[in-house]
């Protein structure tokens, strides 16, 4: 290399990059990032799918200064990047489907602060640097050690907003439930990542109406459509639930428990609006939808535990994103 | 100044692969495997009907065997080419409008690659890129291919099999020419 080659092109040339331009992986930068683990520099981190890549600390790294990480986002993008690794995830069908998953991130402990995610206004968007460039530090991984720009792939027919990178946190100042790892039983001292295989939000209002009750059901009745792959799959499902819409609830005497439970019972389709639609039909051979002679109608999550709610977004509105998706959230504990 | 240089955020690169020689057996054993995601519509089965049409004509005394792939079952492709090493001489998969069966086909071709088995995938042209990419990630580049022009949805195995009739007359190319 030249020292007069303009480098941010060189990353592009190199096929290094998401599209937009990238911070140049310098050994200096590299260096900086990986701080006092820099004698851990050739340790494998994970095994990435479609390539079957082994991701070093020093891949990371380097994707990490690409995306305009700090140091201190480093081992988050680490506990993502073996997050999506674990086999319950699924990486390599999450990211050859012809649908639109990506892995969304939701980091829940102290860390998340200290590493300056925001959950408030903007949560789904990018606004903070945090939250921009740890998801983005991961999808550059995936895309440069699990080999997914290679030739045609990614190949989704109509991709996700979300592909350059999905990460978010809680909005725990206005929250009165306990943060998300808490309450699924992890150490409420540590941070936590997990990761689940969604698709774009899909943000459901509800202000017309300010009770509880009106909330759950407007949610269960958006849940409830033909033509997701929640519907066919029915594994997890995510809700960010705006902290308005956590408030009046949490007033009425709704707890996350209790929310899941109603969602199952009431989130349902009826037996004749799926056969033979959406994935039904399609897949049926492949993955035989046994449960269509369990329940009619058909519950759109095979159980009440599937359904993860987070709580964030700004103090006002009264929306409720749902993350319809295919797959199981894998979780991995964020070590400084 | 010294150049500048940049740390690669890439996976250390393995080697390639080396692929299965040319199919050279006489009276070959021919695995015909639907490697689709829908079954139900019998696109796979159309487009190996044409294939085994060819190379009834083209390889005499070739004897042909369907086989199944389910690209949603997590078994390796290694597992499931080795459970047919012994079975068949080459291999042909069809795959396409799909995704993932497409990338699943390709690596259940190149497992069966890896055990000098000649593989030729047979997707349709939408997907041919997919099929670059995923070989290429998968290290064999080269992996035999021979495309078809239609497209599936909405087609009956019989007029798949009618309409990709002279885009499968190379498979019997790809699989004795190296």
């Amino acid at each position: 290399m030249s020292p007069n080659e303009d480098l941010i092109e060189v990353c592009f040339e190199r096929g290094w990059t998401d599209g937009l331009p990238v911070v140049p992986p310098t050994p200096e930068r590299v260096e900086v990032m990986l701080g006092n683990r820099r004698g851990e520099a050739d340790a494998e981190i994970a095994t990435l799918e479609p390539s079957g890549g082994i991701a070093t600390l020093e891949q990371l790294a380097a994707n990490a200064v690409m995306a305009g990480c700090r140091p201190v986002h480093l081992p988050i993008v680490e506990a993502a990047v073996r997050a999506c690794a674990d086999p319950a995830f699924n990486l390599e069908r999450v990211l050859t489907t012809a649908s639109s998953q990506v892995p969304m991130i939701m980091v829940s402990g102290p860390a998340a602060a200290a590493a300056g995610l925001d959950g408030g206004r903007e949560v789904l968007g990018s606004g903070a640097r945090a939250n921009a460039t740890i998801g983005r530090a991961v999808m550059l991984t995936l895309r440069n050690v699990g080999s997914l720009a290679a030739g045609g792939l990614p190949h989704s027919t109509l991709g996700n907003p979300g592909a350059r990178g999905w990460c978010m946190t809680e909005n725990l100042d206005e929250s009165a439930w306990d943060p998300w790892h808490v309450e699924q039983g992890f150490d409420a001292a540590s941070t936590y990542v997990a990761v689940y295989p969604g698709e774009a939000p899909f943000v459901v209002t509800e202000m017309g109406d300010d009770r509880a009750a009106a909330i759950v059901t407007t949610l269960a009745r958006a849940i409830a459509v033909p033509g997701t792959y929640s519907s066919y799959f029915r594994e997890d499902l995510w809700l960010v639930m705006s902290p308005q819409h956590a408030r009046i609830l949490d007033d009425d005497g709704w707890d996350r428990a209790r929310l899941r439970e109603a969602i199952h019972e009431r989130a349902r389709i009826p037996r004749d609006e799926l056969e033979g639609r959406g994935l039904y039909g399609y897949l049926d051979d492949m993955h035989p939808p046994v449960w269509l002679e369990e329940a009619d109608p058909v519950p759109v999550v095979d159980g009440p535990e599937r359904i993860q709610i987070a709580v964030a977004g700004g103090p006002f509105g009264g929306y409720t994103a749902i993350v319809f998706g295919e797959g199981n959230t894998t979780v991995r504990e964020v070590t400084p | 100044m010294s150049p500048a240089r940049l740390i690669d955020p890439t996976a250390t690169r393995h080697a390639p692969r080396a692929a299965a020689p040319a199919l050279r057996a006489e009276h070959p054993r021919i695995a015909l495997v639907d490697g689709m995601l829908n079954k139900r519509g019998m696109w796979g089965q159309g487009i190996l009907d044409a294939v085994e049409e060819h190379l009834r004509v083209q390889l005499k005394g070739a004897v042909f065997g369907r086989e199944s792939i389910n690209p949603l079952n997590p078994e390796a492709p290694d597992r499931w080419s080795a459970a047919i090493q012994d079975r068949y001489d080459a291999v042909v998969v069809a795959a396409g409008d799909c995704v993932t069966c497409t990338t699943r086909g390709v690596r259940v071709a190149i497992a069966t690659e890896e055990l000098d088995v000649p593989a030729v995938l047979v997707c349709t042209e939408a997907v041919l890129e997919t099929v670059q990419g995923a070989a290429e990630v998968n290290r064999l580049p080269s992996l035999r291919r021979v495309p078809v022009t239609t497209s599936l949805f909405g087609r009956s195995r019989e007029e798949i099999a009618a309409v990709v009739r002279d885009d499968v007359e190379s498979v019997v190319n790809a699989l004795t020419e190296r």
